[in-house]
């Protein structure tokens, strides 16, 4: 029986056990492995075949550390063990995660030496090429570009060279030589797919150089065999080992377009197999949320708009707002045929996350203030409304130059129907802004005085915003003053003071007057002369019911403010009071047009051919004569039947003026009624 | 139209051969043209291929069912294949496939334009196999192995030449490689269209041409394009000045005349143009100048100058020899002279063009040198 | 050279004259159509022309006219050189009261050969409007058209009470 000699025993290192003479020679580790080996003298020996064994279920099963591979490199490259064995070897030189640089260089180099023969060459450029994404610094690599290069020339090696020097190539690695080489190359050996593949890597990065069209092949390069599912193999092995301790979950979704995927949440089981059973482990996962690059379906969802807006991470915003300025300004959705819905689509979805926030998002803030110089009116008339109605609190000016002065010019040339709009959402802002805004902005400049990030607001922003200094009550002030401006504008406009138009402008002032009882706002806006006095004498009753009964609430107003210390009222009160004044003589005290200091309309004499054509002028506008009230007054009369024998009775008796008053305030008229009760003193 | 030129085999049973002689048929034989007759079927659409089957007299015979829905294109060409039975067969047929394909898509090809002088007025008996005949006796007797087939299809004669000749490549082998060009000439014109010739194989055709033809003199025209319509046309138009007083058209250049469509212009009391007097001048010069007609499809011209500055006097000259002013202009689109009259129109142009700008279609060239000096 | 003026004629009684000057191609004719069949209670007249100065030839039959506008299409810059040239023919006066701008394929983002801004800053300094509109879409036309009207009207002092000067004027703020 032959005895087999353990190569162990020429090791100096390892003791010399007497056991291992007489058992069967066993390879436990690694270490062991590649000790045998490269002692190894002959390549039959048994150790040398466990040792490989070993190498390769253990590659296999976890991959190599980043020294053995070393290791195993100057083995294969010194030559000492047969060409099988080598090739088994360099099978397993699977990573387990990175492969050192210096394993590849030395794998080059060994190449280099000439004791490989040039299959195996052929192997181990196959081998880098398969590993080449987990190679770490491949710096070192480009420097050695040019050796790289040389192995175009053997003919067997020359397709793994070319596919390594396509994963490889910078632009500066293109030259001119190198360009003919690969030319003269292909004229030898013909259009071979990976030297065409290479040609067209060159071209693309310097296209002046390469002149020659390489003809496009389906397939550059050759798969790897079975290379790509060892690698994987072992990766997902090992992954459990790598990978973080707490879960990432991650959406998966279709991008852009008019396929409007529902995205899946999918979730990779690192931790056994239970998925995310609480509502408590989510929100404790929320902070790895990835949202993915398809920003338009993330904010379409309401669940998904939820875990935005609550999710305490900046990243998640800054995120946000860079996927929206792409959205918006890279992406042009303005009109490109097919395009119309895409962005009907975006500005909707946009505007009802406004609404649910009930705060404008900064970038379409940005996008608006390009937008609406260009706008015509009517594309996405509802939407851009929508979006101007809920504009932050700015400087003032910045707002009239962005938003209301083209708004302002877009006024002057449209239709009734939209200035009635226009006025609505300028209504709307206003609100908005006393409402919201000025609370939202006390808070934040607080905050960011104080600096205290424990204080818990109750109005916050969702987006992290600087606020900046500005006299807020000023700008709301300003605004009101702006829209009562467009008011006017708007009433010139339509000289028939159309009934629609008269309702939106008083509505805005209803508003305000609301803005006072209900959130304390010390907004002060009287209405324009012209809106007063084209109120007074229009035809339509409610109108001048309306405009009679801001009066009386504006005086209410006022009073209470005269409470409070520090309110500048003079002028507003002055105001009020030419106004009271005009309109008491002109439906009740029967001196309308007679000059009076104090009234505000009727400073100015009327001219005497009006005078002389007319008998009584000032008696035009009682409320008997009124041409407004003409029907009302009409059906009262026909009601009053016996009991009033000549209808100026409605004036002279008091039993009829009570009865007509009572008469006007069930008819829904009370504003005159309350107005007259407020200001006149009946007897 | 007639197809001529191709003898129909019958189909009798004597004829049948038993199957050992297919398949003691040399691979080496049989299988390139196996492979060039699937090319050349594949080639073709599936809606073409219904026209493949309707012309060609042999797949007649198979009773392939071309308007079973859905066609599945391979099985097709499958059946069509099995019908032929033997080489031979296969071979007649890869000719006449290839030449059914330029027919129906020689917008895809660069034709270039012959003018032959002088012809011999015997028009008459120009008929495919006369042209076939001549053709291949001439150019058999030179160095190539030449295979000629000529069919008459809407008054032309389409004409497919292909040269073989050997080709060494590495060491030893010796491979044939053949080179297809295809001939178009339309008898009472004297214009013969050629694409995909080697440079190598022209002169060769010329003087064949001129053989079978009997003309005096064969000369290239710097003239070449992808419609074949509009090159004979622009051809036809340089040699005859306005081809409206001319009756003799051809009858290729008739069916592709179109009348433009005049401007829809709603006519409005209310409307008034303020140029109304220069408009219609514009107008009266653009329809003076390039017709009423639509105007032939060129898709390059290009413009050479080679000069050198004035003022320069001789020993000047002779140093700034490298100072030429060498400039080219290159017009490319679908059609470059309807681009031209549109740019008179929209006034980008001014009115007045020069001859080899505005007088393009009677010029009948597609490169101009506008100067060349030594 | 026939410049226009505001002095030397007479407007007409419900009707508004409207001159469209802008390049071939640019949309005039269609703009004409669109302008024409608004609802409106005037008569509109439409002449357009290619650029300034008008053919002496016209000068005698053609009309007072109410609103000039210079239409400019975005995505061609030889529009906006006849614009620019046309622009000097204009007497002073005429750009207070009768000038409008339009901006053509304003929604084309990606093909414009110029800035808007170059136009939005023509309109602040002449003092006129710009409006913006688009060739492709039906509705787009007619709003174009609709507010084209609606400026004529108030620059043809056919609405009461109020000229294109006061309208200018509250564009400052109150």
């Amino acid at each position: 029986m032959k005895r087999v000699t353990s190569p162990k025993a020429s090791s100096s290192k390892r003791p010399r056990k007497s056991q291992d003479s007489q058992k069967a020679p066993t390879i436990d580790s690694v270490h062991e492995a590649l000790d045998c080996l490269e002692s190894a003298t002959k390549t039959r020996s048994l150790p040398v075949q466990l040792s490989v064994d070993l190498i390769e279920r253990t590659a296999r099963s976890e991959g190599l550390p980043g020294d053995i591979l070393i290791t195993l490199v100057d083995i294969i490259g010194r030559r000492k063990l047969s060409e099988a064995v080598c090739r088994r070897l360099i099978r397993s030189l699977l990573p387990f995660d990175i492969i050192p640089i210096i394993a590849v260089l030395k794998t080059i180099s060994w190449m280099g030496v000439g004791n490989t023969s040039i299959a195996l060459q052929a192997e181990l450029m196959r081998w880098i090429v398969a590993v080449y994404d987990h190679i770490d610094q491949k710096e070192d690599l480009h420097s050695i570009y040019g050796i790289i290069f040389h192995y175009l020339e053997c003919d067997i090696v020359s397709p793994f060279a070319c596919h390594l020097l396509y994963l490889l190539t910078r632009k500066e690695d293109v030259l001119p030589f190198r360009i003919r080489r690969v030319i003269t190359l292909q004229s030898k050996v013909g259009a071979q797919p990976y030297l065409t593949g290479l040609l067209t890597l060159y071209k693309t990065y310097r296209p002046d150089l390469v002149v020659i069209q390489p003809k496009q092949k389906q397939k550059f390069f050759r798969s790897l065999g079975g290379w790509d599912s060892l690698i994987k193999e072992v990766k997902s092995r090992t992954l459990h080992i790598l990978a973080p301790s707490v879960p990432e979950i991650q959406y998966t979704m279709a991008h852009q377009e008019e396929d409007l995927v529902r995205p899946e949440i999918q979730y990779q089981p690192v931790l056994g197999k239970n998925g995310i059973k609480t509502f408590q482990e989510l929100q404790s996962l929320l902070e790895n949320l990835k949202p993915p690059n398809g920003i338009l379906s993330v904010l379409r969802s309401p669940a998904r708009r939820i875990i935005l807006t609550s999710c305490t991470d900046r990243t998640l915003l800054v995120r946000m707002k860079f996927l929206l300025r792409v959205l918006l300004f890279d992406e042009p959705f303005h009109f490109a045929e097919g395009k119309k819905r895409r962005g009907k689509h975006i500005l909707r979805t946009l505007t009802d996350i406004t609404e649910e926030l009930q705060e404008g998002i900064p970038e379409v803030e940005s996008f608006l203030m390009h937008y609406l110089q260009v706008w015509n009116g009517l594309q996405w008339r509802s939407s851009v409304l929508t979006l101007i109605s809920r504009w932050p609190l700015r400087p003032f000016v910045e707002l009239k130059e962005f938003v209301l002065k083209p708004v302002h010019k877009l006024l002057c040339s449209s239709s009734l129907e939209f200035q009635c709009s226009i006025l609505e959402c300028l209504t709307q802002l206003c609100k908005n802004w006393a409402v919201v805004e000025l609370p939202r902005y006390k808070q934040a400049k607080m905050r960011q005085e104080t600096n205290v990030d424990e204080y818990v607001p109750v109005i916050s922003s969702v987006f992290d915003q600087e606020v900046e200094e500005l006299d807020e009550e000023e700008c709301l002030m300003e605004l009101a003053a702006y829209i009562g401006h467009i008011c006017v504008t708007a009433l010139m406009l339509n000289p028939t003071s159309p009934p629609l138009l008269m309702y939106h402008i008083l509505r805005f002032y209803h508003m305000t007057v609301d803005l006072y009882y209900t959130h304390d706002t010390t907004l002060l806006a009287l209405p324009a002369a012209p809106v007063v006095y084209s109120s007074l004498f229009s035809n339509n009753v409610f109108c001048l019911s309306e405009m009679c009964r801001l009066i009386t609430r504006y005086r209410g107003m006022i009073q209470s403010l005269k409470q409070r210390t520090g309110v500048q009222l003079q002028r507003h009160i002055d105001e009020l009071n030419g106004y009271i004044l005009d309109i008491s003589n002109t439906i009740w005290r029967n001196k309308a047009f007679k000059p009076e200091s104090e009234s505000v309309l009727f400073k100015v004499p009327i001219p005497a051919s009006i005078s002389h054509s007319i008998d009584n002028p000032s008696e035009t506008f009682l409320l008997l004569y009124h041409p407004a009230l003409t029907a009302i007054t009409q059906n009262f009369l026909k009601k009053a039947g016996d009991r009033v024998q000549h209808p100026k009775q409605v004036i002279s008796d008091r039993a009829v003026r009570s009865a007509y008053l009572q008469y006007l305030s069930s008819h829904y008229m009370s504003g005159i009624t309350d107005f007259l009760q407020t200001f006149i003193k009946m007897s | 139209m007639s197809e001529g030129g191709l003898a129909i085999p019958t189909q009798n049973s004597a004829t049948v051969r038993p199957n050992n002689d297919v398949q003691s048929v040399n691979r080496n034989e049989v299988d390139p043209i196996l492979t060039r007759l699937k090319r050349i079927l594949r080639k073709f659409r599936k809606d073409e291929l219904a026209t493949v089957v309707a012309t060609s007299a042999v797949f007649k015979i198979a009773e392939v069912d071309i308007n079973r829905q859905p066609i599945d294109k391979e099985a097709l060409i499958k059946g069509l294949i099995s019908v032929l039975e033997d080489v031979s067969e296969m071979q007649r047929i890869v000719p006449l496939l290839e030449l059914l394909y330029i027919r129906l898509h020689s917008n895809m090809r660069t034709w270039h334009v012959l003018q032959v002088r002088n012809m011999e007025e015997q028009q008459e008996n120009v008929t495919p196999e006369y042209f076939q005949k001549l053709l291949s006796d001439y150019l058999n007797r030179s160095k190539y192995e030449v295979n000629v087939t000529c069919q008459l299809y809407e008054e032309g004669l389409w004409t497919r030449i292909s040269f073989t000749e050997p080709v060494r490549k590495r060491s030893q082998m010796v491979v044939f490689k053949e080179s297809t060009s295809f001939l178009l000439y339309y008898p009472w014109t004297p214009y013969v269209l050629y694409c995909d010739l080697k440079v190598a194989h022209q002169e060769l055709v010329q003087r064949a041409i001129l053989q079978t033809l009997r003309g005096t003199k064969v000369k290239k025209l710097p003239l070449t394009g992808h419609k074949i319509s509009a090159l004979i046309q622009l051809a036809w138009q340089k040699d005859n000045c306005r081809f409206e007083e001319n009756e003799g058209l051809p009858y290729v250049i008739k069916k592709e005349l179109k009348k433009r469509k005049p401007k829809e212009f709603v006519e409005n009391s209310n409307i008034v143009n303020e140029h109304e007097h220069e408009y219609r001048k514009q107008e009266d010069y653009v329809e003076k100048q390039f017709g009423i007609y639509e105007q032939p499809s060129l898709e390059n011209i290009l413009y050479s100058i080679k000069t050198s500055f004035y003022g320069l006097d001789a020993s000047e000259k002779n140093e700034l020899d490298d100072h030429q002013v060498v400039c080219t202009v290159n017009f490319k689109g679908q059609s470059v002279l309807e681009g031209i009259r549109e740019l008179v129109c929209q006034g980008i142009a001014d009115r007045d063009l020069p001859d080899y700008v505005g007088n393009l279609s009677h010029l009948g060239v597609n490169k101009v040198t506008i100067k060349e000096d030594k | 050279m026939a410049t226009i003026t505001s002095i030397n004629k007479e407007p007409g009684v419900d009707k508004v004259v409207i001159l469209l000057i802008g390049g071939r191609g640019v949309g005039k004719h269609r703009l004409a159509t669109a302008l024409i069949q608004t609802r409106s209670s005037l008569t509109v007249e439409v002449r357009t022309c290619v650029k300034l100065p008008l053919p002496k030839e016209n000068e005698q039959e053609r009309p007072y006219i109410d609103l000039i506008i210079f239409i400019v299409d975005m995505t061609s810059r030889a529009s906006k050189m006849i614009l620019e040239e046309s622009l000097p023919y204009l007497m002073p006066e005429c750009f207070v009261d009768k000038v409008c701008f339009v901006a053509m394929n304003s929604s084309m983002v990606n093909s414009y050969s110029f800035g808007i801004d170059r136009v939005i800053d023509c309109g602040d300094l002449y003092g006129c409007p710009v409006l913006y509109g688009d060739l492709q879409s039906r509705s787009h036309l007619d709003n174009l058209a609709q507010q084209i009207i609606n400026q004529a009207e108030v620059k043809a002092g056919l609405k009461y009470n109020i000229s294109s000067n006061f309208v200018t004027a509250s564009f400052h703020g109150p």
